[in-house]
């Protein structure tokens, strides 16, 4: 056994003060505190308890029994507030009554309301009591907040207050355990030990334990939203007596436990639920670390973290009870640093909704209390009330009467109740076998006692190969069009069964003659024209396979290719005769052979099913391109079982539109080998004359891909009106294309496919009904089998994600030339017959009730950011569901970090910020992307698959930047603003490291406890009340500033318009923003405030909106105001201090506003407004461009350490503020702020300036500014000024 | 996962190769070929061995 550490004993003394009133709170409950910010308007963190008092109640005696409660128990005085610096406090107050409900025998709602109606955690008692009249004397209920008390406590609780209550009713005095200490008393003593110091090892510990750890993900039925619902639904499952003996044996044998024993189960279950080795859990414990606390009501509980590792092919149930056991032991030792500061430390971030780290915990209530059972207790009364789920899956274990009862509590939002079910009775059957046979792995304790897979109907596929096809179709239908389309070199634009099979069978000849026989590639590069059928039957009927290549590729790929797949011959159409090498193989150019000279009847048979029919080039994502060979036996099975799910027979018309390279092609041989029609043509790359081809060949069944069908659906479906049966292929179908072509299609079926090329071309179709907003994949198609299989190979319960494998008569023989690549791939299929294969696809999906399959993701495409593993299709379908037309997701490794990118392709309205918007109330905020991209076409390959290395790179974030970069469709973003940095700096102060605007609080060092203090930070700032929410949501400094000034802007006068461009300065240069506010309406403008530095010394919502109502009010006129923000925040003060400034804003940024209002403006000069540097520069405007400026308000301005203007120039008015508390910052001549004020306001009054100076109080904040600009401004503005001179 | 460990390199009764995890029971139909070894060394072995990849059925015509 590992040595572990013991837990370190808290070396500080634990004594109670009788004189404090004030204590901090405990880490625990300055957790539940924090929740409670979080959300107010619900909260499930009540504990409730009941007693029956078959003898009826004495309500005198009760009420002296909770005043004798409360007064002996501090923590049920206590409220907790929050303290202007952003620290909580809980206070204990001198007497409190507790609100007692009489419900009478009408109590069900009176007891509901009291369970579950928020407490105001600052007004204590955090306690309410209702009495209700039962059938059988009374029932007391009691509802108290978590954050003062704890179950442990509710037996304490009841003890007292039944002694209290006795006493009472006796009129004798209660004789109860004396407290040597209170709640507060404990919080203090804990908080003493969790200084830095003290913490450093055990934050050193789980930053070890927890590295690199995976978020748990086990496969919900519904997608997780951004919605908060803590509904709960329980289920109660019971290991029998003799099972949880053994259980019990095998605890005592491992030194550990029960309850580590079913932790143990539990992880098992969870890991075989969730397909995850690495098995991140929670675990509830009860801590009083010391004797005087036993007595104590209180919140004592702490919520530990496990890591258990569940890996290993043979682990054994005893190995990981020994495992769970450590982890326990190890947890338990460390369990003093707060949850909080270890998600800081690994930086698990603060999902709103989500709890950071895991969403499944267990509890294992095993040692009840003794009080609980303690002689003369009254009876426990349990009125029915609504499940809350604290976690998305919890499960609490106890046992009574020797028996295991372990209720697991789940959040219907997210599990159906049948998936909870098969995952308790998993968990059953692990613990009871697992305690039956310790020693045998895991995973055939997991197996043993399933059903079995069902046994496999192997009934195999017709063998008639294509070739025996077509030709009888030739036999019973020589007139019938086999094939439309183009014309080609060697056959017009029809081509009859009988023309098709003749003209195959001449060319075949010439083929033989050529040596093209059985075991051959003949290579085929063909325009899209009616005679490519004929070519492609040729080969056929030789025995030789037939290889498309692209005639796009560059020459060095086709001769490796043609090498590679010891292609004989190249037939090429005339037209891209030129770009097919011909040093690899002979080329055949088309038209060129006479072969007048040839017999048109059949040649002999030579293809037998296990030949290759046919050779497909996969590019794959990475290393050299592979070629799937199929043989005849595959492609037969595709073509007998088509007419199942595929409208392909006599008097259909089939079309698919993509290059012969793309395996769909490979279903045209579908229609032919029954009597249909198919049609060949080019229809461009982007499908532009498809609808025409539709309309003039009669085409009634059409294959697409997915991207296409999305280009199609953002024209207009009802074009494709005839059609009776539209096939979309392709693992993520946009349902909102799907839906659309089911409604604007009235009569034509839809339906999805999916398959990969090695199971030859189709694996699984769908055309029922689905939900969710996700389209699945379906069925298998006949004479196909679809495995859902875990890590080792064995098959999922339904509905958990499983990897799909494929077997049947559609695999592929495997990869051409490349043995072990296909050994890989193609693996025993232990559910087949005997020596059958399977092929594992790298595709994960599970099973939906009604047996279809959804599909997933790839097993390769599951991308993992932050701890959280995410499925980069389960964001692409959210997308879709939100308006994008197509959407493609991958992890980027920016310069910032791994980054989640989402590019978009969205119809010309669409608006990428609100796309987001709509995402944030879908998908939880780690699945956010941090940027969305917005690109007017989704890249394919030519296979049609999406190219994902040809996205674009997103551009790195600029420091600073207010928007995520990369949205807004490619123009840069505006620069950001002082509100910004500001937020940064008292952020960076708060984490005490330095945060960069575009940084995650949480992703460096933040958690939710820190929150408060920054927000106050934040506050102090804006000297106004700011949601502590508002920091979950927008978590990088950008997005909270721009947060705080969309947030203000209800308070805007709908008076002002506001306009914001970015302006390009010839003067200074760099790009600044600009953002106008315009009176509304056609009334002159005569009075302009040119406010410098943007919103860095105020909010700059705030003053256009001071500036309005002034305007209301008509104490000033009609102004305009102009914010203007420096190019670059780090360059301000060099900016504001240039000598060109103030010609700047006189000779560039006035025209900007004078252009804007054209007829509206009347020749007046605007008043300069700044504050700090800001300041200096708004009084030398107002002196040094008279022309341009009338005055300044200047506050807080550092102004005797800057040379301000000419010593003589015209009059201006000139506002300086100072705040008193400003006498403490020293300038570097030698005055404080105030002096410097006073003194050059004195200066500029001798040189004539009309000069008012005020001096206030809030210091050098946007308050104290703010509260003094309504005064400056009107001020400045009014018109009648005589009175103002002094 | 199916990706670390030991395999063994099988084979089936038409020649066709591939590998199974050593110590599972091998599906009906399949015997190994030589001991187990890591999976790399495994397929390394089937790219020398497994020369033709067509079915034996196929391959003696029958």
């Amino acid at each position: 056994m590992p040595r572990i550490e013991p837990r370190p004993t808290n070396p500080f003394p634990l004594l109670h003060d009788p004189a404090e009133r004030r204590f901090p709170l405990s880490a625990g409950q300055e957790r539940l505190w924090w929740l409670r910010q979080l959300d107010s308007s619900h909260d499930q963190y009540h504990i409730t308890g009941g007693w029956r008092f078959p003898a009826g109640l004495d309500l005198p005696a009760l009420t002296a029994a909770l005043a004798g409660l409360t007064r002996r128990h501090d923590i049920l005085r206590t409220g907790f507030v929050l303290r202007p610096d952003g620290t909580t406090a809980q206070e204990v107050a001198g007497e409190v009554e507790v609100p007692v409900v009489r419900a009478g025998r009408e109590w069900r709602a009176a007891v509901e309301r009291a369970a579950s109606e928020p407490f105001d955690l600052s007004r204590p008692p955090l306690l309410r009591v209702v009495v209700a009249e039962l059938e059988d004397g009374h029932g007391l209920f009691t509802a108290l907040h978590h954050i003062v008390t704890d179950r442990w406590s509710m037996d304490v609780l009841a003890r007292d207050l039944f002694e209290l209550y006795d006493a009472a009713s006796a009129g004798r005095a209660p004789s109860l355990p004396a407290l040597p200490v209170q709640y507060g008393d404990y919080a203090r003593w804990q908080r003493r030990l969790l200084t830095d110091d003290l913490l450093r090892p055990g934050l050193a510990h789980w930053e070890r334990t927890l590295a690199g750890y995976e978020r748990l993900e086990p496969p919900t039925d519904r997608p997780r939203t951004g919605r908060d619902d803590a509904t709960g639904a329980s289920l109660v499952v019971e290991l029998p007596e003799e099972d949880t003996a053994a259980m019990t044996a095998v605890a005592w044998r491992a030194r550990a436990s029960p309850g580590v024993v079913v932790t143990a189960a539990l992880v098992a279950a969870l890991s075989a639920f969730s397909g995850q080795d690495d098995v991140v859990i929670g675990a509830i414990i009860s801590d009083r670390p010391r004797p005087e606390l036993q007595d104590l009501i209180g919140f004592f509980v702490n919520t530990v973290v496990l890591r258990v590792d569940v890996s290993g092919r043979g682990t054994t149930f005893r190995e990981l009870v020994t495992r769970t056991r450590d982890a326990w032991l190890a947890a338990d030792a460390h369990q003093d640093v707060p949850f909080e500061r270890i998600v800081g430390a690994v930086r698990a971030g603060s999902e709103e909704r989500r709890n950071p780290i895991f969403d499944v915990v267990v509890n294992h209530a095993g040692d009840r209390t003794a009080l609980a059972e303690a002689p003369g207790a009254p009876e426990w009364w349990y009125p029915e009330l609504p499940v809350t789920a604290r976690f998305d899956l919890s499960l609490t274990t106890q046992t009574a009467g020797g028996r295991l009862r372990a209720t697991f509590v789940y959040r219907p939002a997210l599990f159906d109740g049948t998936t909870i079910a098969a995952l308790a009775e998993r968990y059953v059957r692990l613990l009871a076998r697992g305690a039956a046979e310790p020693d045998r792995p895991l995973r055939e304790l997991d197996l043993a006692g399933r059903p079995a897979a069902a046994p496999v109907a192997a009934d195999p596929a017709p063998r008639a190969t294509v070739v025996e096809l077509v030709e009888a179709q030739a036999v019973r239908r020589p007139r019938e069009t086999a094939v439309t389309g183009t014309a080609g070199e060697l056959a017009g634009e029809k081509l009859s069964y009988g023309e098709l099979n003749r003209l195959a069978n001449r060319l075949a000849r010439h083929l033989v003659a050529r040596g093209v026989g059985r075991g051959r590639v003949v290579a085929v590069c063909l325009e899209q024209t009616t005679d490519r059928f004929a070519v492609l039957l040729a080969i056929a009927k030789c025995g030789a396979a037939y290889f498309p290549i692209d005639p796009g590729f560059p020459p060095g790929r086709l001769r490796f290719m043609l090498s590679d797949a010891g292609a004989a011959l190249t037939i090429v159409s005339p037209s891209l005769a030129h770009r097919v090498p011909a040093d690899a193989a002979p080329l055949l150019v088309l038209g060129d052979p006479d072969l007048a000279g040839y017999d048109t009847g059949n040649p002999p048979p030579a293809a037998r099913p296990g030949d290759l029919a046919y050779l497909i080039s996969t590019s794959g994502s990475t290393g050299a391109p592979k070629s799937v060979a199929v043989p005849h036996s595959a492609l037969s099975r595709l073509v007998a079982g088509a007419p199942r799910y595929l409208d392909i027979g006599p008097g259909t018309t089939f079309l698919q539109a993509g290059p012969l390279t793309f395996d769909v092609s490979v279903l045209e041989w579908t229609p032919l080998a029954h009597g249909g029609r198919v049609v060949v043509t080019g229809t461009g790359a982007l499908l532009e004359d498809l609808e025409a081809v539709v309309r003039d060949h009669g085409v009634t069944t059409l294959k697409l891909v997915s991207p296409q069908l999305d280009l199609l659906a953002e024209r207009d479906l009802r074009k494709l009106s005839g059609l009776r049966q539209l096939v979309v292929g392709g693992d993520v179908v946009s349902p909102r294309s799907f839906l659309a072509a089911r409604e604007l299609l009235p009569g034509c079926r839809v339906t999805a496919s999916y398959g990969p090329t090695e199971c030859t071309v189709l694996a699984t179709v769908f055309d029922g009904g689905f939900r969710d907003g996700r389209v699945p994949i379906g069925h298998p198609i006949p004479y196909t089998r679809l495995y859902l299989l875990d890590r080792d190979l064995r098959p999922v319960q339904d509905g958990m994600r499983g990897e799909i494998y494929l077997a049947g008569d559609g695999l592929a023989r495997g990869y051409h030339g490349r043995p072990g690549l296909t050994a890989q791939a193609f693996l025993p299929d232990p559910y087949g017959p005997p020596g059958s294969r399977m092929y594992r696809t790298g595709d994960v999906g599970r099973r939906l009730p009604g047996g279809a399959v959804d599909f997933l993701g790839r097993a390769d495409r599951q991308v993992k950011i932050r701890g959280y593993r995410i499925e980069t299709s389960e964001v692409e379908h959210a997308l879709l569901r939100h308006g994008a037309t197509s959407a493609v997701v991958v992890r980027a490794e920016l310069d910032t970090g791994p980054a989640l990118v989402a590019y978009v392709v969205t119809d010309g309205s669409g608006d990428v910020a609100a796309l987001r918007d709509r995402l944030r109330a879908t998908l939880p905020a780690y699945m956010i992307p941090d940027h969305l991209v917005r690109i007017p076409r989704v890249p394919l390959t030519r296979n049609n698959k999406v190219d994902r290395a040809s996205l674009p790179p997103v551009a790195p974030p600029r420091p600073g930047a207010a928007a995520p970069p990369g949205e807004g469709s490619g123009t840069a973003a505006p620069p950001g603003n002082g509100l910004e940095a500001n937020v940064a700096e008292a952020w960076s102060r708060v984490l005490g490291r330095p945060l960069a605007a575009g940084e995650d609080f949480f992703d460096h060092g933040g958690h939710s406890l820190l929150v408060p203090r920054a927000t106050a930070a934040v506050r102090r700032l804006l000297g106004r009340e700011v949601p502590l929410r508002l920091m979950t949501r927008h978590r990088t400094p950008a997005a909270y500033a721009a947060a705080l000034l969309t947030e203000s802007l209800p308070g805007l006068d709908a008076g002002l318009l506001l306009e914001r461009r970015t302006w390009h300065s010839r003067t200074l240069g760099g790009d600044r923003r600009v953002d106008l506010f315009v009176p509304d309406g056609e009334a002159e403008v005569t009075r302009t405030l040119v406010v410098l530095d943007g919103s860095d010394f105020v909010d700059v919502m705030r003053l256009p909106a001071i500036v309005a109502r002034l305007a209301g009010d008509r104490r000033v006129p009609e102004a305009a105001a102009i914010f203007l923000s420096p190019a670059d925040w780090s360059s301000r003060r060099r900016e504001l201090l240039d000598d060109a400034y103030p010609d700047l804003l006189a000779d560039e940024l006035l025209p900007v506003l004078r252009d804007r209002l054209g007829d509206r403006w009347r020749p007046g000069r605007a008043v300069a407004v700044g504050a700090s540097l800001g300041a200096v520069a708004a009084v030398r405007a107002a002196l040094r461009r008279p022309d341009g400026f009338e005055g300044a308000i200047a506050l807080s301005g550092p102004l005797s350490e800057h040379r301000l203007g000419p010593a003589a120039s015209a009059p201006a008015r000139l506002f300086l503020y100072a705040s008193r508390e400003e006498a403490d910052i020293m300038l570097d001549d030698g005055l404080d702020l105030v002096e410097a004020v006073k003194r050059t306001g004195e200066e500029l009054a001798a040189r004539g300036h009309v000069v008012r100076c005020e001096y206030g109080d809030g210091g050098h904040t946007y308050a104290a500014w703010e509260s003094v600009l309504p005064e400056a401004v009107s001020w400045a503005l009014r018109e009648d000024r005589a009175r103002d001179v002094r | 996962m199916f990706d670390d460990g030991e395999f063994h390199v099988v084979v089936n009764d038409e020649e066709q190769y591939s590998i199974w995890p050593a110590g599972r029971d091998l599906p009906a139909g399949w015997r190994p070929v030589g001991s187990p070894a890591p999976k790399a060394e495994c397929l390394a072995r089937i790219d020398v061995n497994w020369t033709d990849m067509r079915p034996r059925s196929l391959r003696e015509g029958t």
